[in-house]
């Protein structure tokens, strides 16, 4: 007469533990590295969006003729160029609805920034000098729209920049 | 008897260490992965920081030059513009610095640096430019000192005609001569250096230049045969005829002065012919008359005050009417509005125009005659004559440098200038013995081009005095 031997009982729960330990240990850590991927996506939506939307108006500000909004010294929440291109004078940097958007001339107004993004801040000083072409410096906070992840608040990012007009008229 | 045996406990734990380690490879790659993207995006807030601090100095360049120094900066908004201020600035983890060298007075070499650590690893991010100061005003060249001229060169043009006309741009002259088989009338003279001058081009306008004047690109020739020729001269070393004007009547053409988009051209007299038009060089390769008249006689110069566009003013072979005084508001029917009668029957030949003040030469009025007329033009209709002296024929009259340059016949001294800051009061102050009559003279700040009846020495370049 032949017996398979089964396991004890205090092998088998012992078994269970180690099993059960190992799983909790490695879930967490898969939980982690999930939600570390999705943060990681959301920073490099805010970093990118934010970026490109700042080499953007940069970019314009120098190749613009003149700053017409905000005047010298003011601030303000919006930033109007005057262009030399008569297809795209004037061009309005603003932001609706935490969204950066552009208008061209009389183009119809076109969004700069992704909806994974928020702007929840922007702030146009104009730094010129008197009877310098404009100067403008950037402020724009920008946030993920990923509300929460895991415990964290969502990734944001404050973007600063600075560009100097380069035409003379 | 067979046992299956279950596994170890041994095996288990090797199992479990086993998938710790791949896990755990994982795990830091995935970390790796994340602390990468936080470099990369404060490599890209480092990048805009940098390049804010070359827009910044840009901005205090065009604020003022003065203000950048050399040495390490840093920047701040102070009042809504930049400034230096420290020797740095800071902006949460990142420290910035501006480094300005000056290699000369008006280059500065830009360097912003913007450094932070990051994850225990110091990183940087470096900017450099070159910055001028391209919008320093430069004065313009000293005149020198035109009450004392001297001959610095001669040129002799090929063939034995003389040169009849000039007109000065800068360093370089345009010449026009008397017509010659096989030589060419009209000559580009570059005297940048005044005392070995160099022809540059030329070109065969097949008749007598008796008038330059150039503007732009453009050179305006009156002529004999087609009294208007246009010659573009953008490149001085080949200038090319770009249309010439053959007007009613066999006048030839005398002389051509612009005035903005406006040239007017004398000519001799012929018959009841035109001997004045009015042309519009706004499209400067085709003139467009808008106007002509008969004045009563052969014209000879004309000039326009700077100050005013409504009245040319003409030396005239009219024996009545040696000055004449054109209204050229409207070319359709112009006449002579005003004019000054001088005694005898001499010509004038030359005449400028300074402000209300017009300066008259005539031909030799023999003896005691005064062919150097100084006249009042305030009242373009009524002209009178308020100082004369007595020289001999002179052939033009230039008023640039503040002075004016009179050519003449006269032996000894073929040139003479004269201050007429006192209109009243005929104030020669230097004389200059050429070699020949002037027969032409262009004038520009640096240089003045003399053209003289001399054929072995045409052209006669003039030099202030520094």
């Amino acid at each position: 007469m032949k017996y398979h031997q089964g396991f004890t009982l205090i092998e088998t729960l012992f078994y269970i533990m180690i099993l059960s330990v190992f799983l909790s240990i490695s879930s967490a850590l898969l939980i982690q590295v999930l939600q570390g991927m999705q943060k990681t996506d959301a920073v490099y939506a805010v970093n990118e969006g934010g970026s490109s939307a700042m080499t953007r108006m940069l970019t314009t500000i120098r190749n613009a003729d003149s700053v017409t909004l905000p005047l010298q010294g003011a601030t303000s929440s919006q930033l109007t160029l005057t262009m030399p291109g008569t297809s795209s004078n004037p061009t309005i940097f603003l932001v609706e609805n935490e969204v950066l958007k552009v208008k061209e001339g009389t183009a119809a107004t076109s969004t700069l920034t992704a909806k994974t993004i928020r702007i929840k801040d922007i702030v146009f000083t104009n730094v010129a000098a008197t009877s310098s072409p404009g100067s403008i410096h950037i402020d724009m906070s920008v946030s993920s729209t990923a509300s929460d992840i895991g415990t964290g608040n969502a990734p944001e990012n404050i973007f600063t920049g600075s560009a100097t007009i380069r035409r003379r008229l | 008897m067979r046992f299956a045996n279950g596994q170890s406990l041994i095996e288990v734990l090797l199992a479990v260490a086993i998938f710790s380690i791949v896990m755990g490879a994982i795990v830091f790659s995935f970390i790796d992965i994340y602390r990468g993207s936080f470099y990369s995006v404060n490599r890209t807030d480092g990048f805009r920081l940098a390049q804010e601090g070359i827009e910044a100095t840009r901005a205090i360049r065009d604020r003022s030059f003065a203000e950048l120094v050399s040495g390490t900066h840093g920047i701040a908004l102070s009042g809504a513009q930049w400034s230096f201020s420290g020797t740095s600035d800071t902006s949460a983890l990142f420290t910035r610095t501006i480094e300005i060298a000056s290699p000369d007075v008006d280059t500065r070499y830009v360097t912003s640096t913007v450094s932070w650590v990051d994850g225990g690893q110091p990183r940087s991010i470096v900017l450099a430019t070159i910055i001028k100061n391209w919008e320093k005003s430069i004065a313009p060249p000293s005149a020198g000192n035109w009450t004392n001229p001297s001959l610095a060169s001669t040129v002799n043009l090929p063939g034995n005609t003389n040169a009849l006309s000039a007109a000065a741009s800068g360093t370089i002259g345009f010449i026009g001569r008397q017509s010659s088989s096989g030589n060419d009338e009209f000559y580009i003279i570059d005297a940048t250096s005044s005392t070995s001058p160099s022809v540059l081009g030329y070109l065969n306008i097949s008749g007598r230049v008796y008038g330059v004047a150039v503007t732009g690109t453009y050179a305006y020739l009156a002529t004999s045969g087609r009294e208007l020729q246009v010659v573009d001269v953008s490149n001085l070393s080949s200038p090319s005829l770009v249309t010439r004007l053959n007007l009613p009547g066999g006048g030839d053409g005398r002389d051509v002065a612009i005035q903005g988009n406006r040239l007017y051209l004398t000519r001799r007299n012929s018959g009841s012919r035109p001997v004045f038009h009015v042309f519009d060089i706004s499209n400067p390769a085709s003139p467009v008359e808008l106007g002509s008249a008969n004045l009563g006689a052969g014209e000879y110069d004309v000039a326009l005050s700077e100050v005013g566009t409504s009245f040319a003013f003409i030396a005239s072979a009219r024996n009545a009417q040696e000055l004449q005084a054109v209204n050229v508001t409207n070319p359709v029917s112009m006449g002579v509005g005003g004019s000054l009668n001088l005694s005898g029957n001499a010509n004038a030949y030359a005449v400028g125009v300074s402000g209300t003040v017009a300066y008259l030469g005539t031909a030799n009025r023999g003896g005691a005659g005064n062919e150097f007329n100084v006249v009042n033009v305030a009242t373009p209709t009524s002209p009178t004559n308020i100082a004369s002296a007595s020289y001999q024929s002179i052939n033009v009259i230039r008023v640039a440098n503040g002075l004016v340059f009179a050519g003449m016949d006269y032996a000894a001294n073929e040139l003479v200038v004269f201050d007429m800051s006192d209109p009243n009061t005929i104030n020669a102050v230097a004389t200059l013995n050429l070699s020949a009559p002037v027969l032409g003279l262009g004038m520009s700040t640096e240089r003045g081009f003399a053209v003289t009846a001399d054929n072995s020495n045409e052209v006669q370049i003039l030099i202030p005095a520094p």
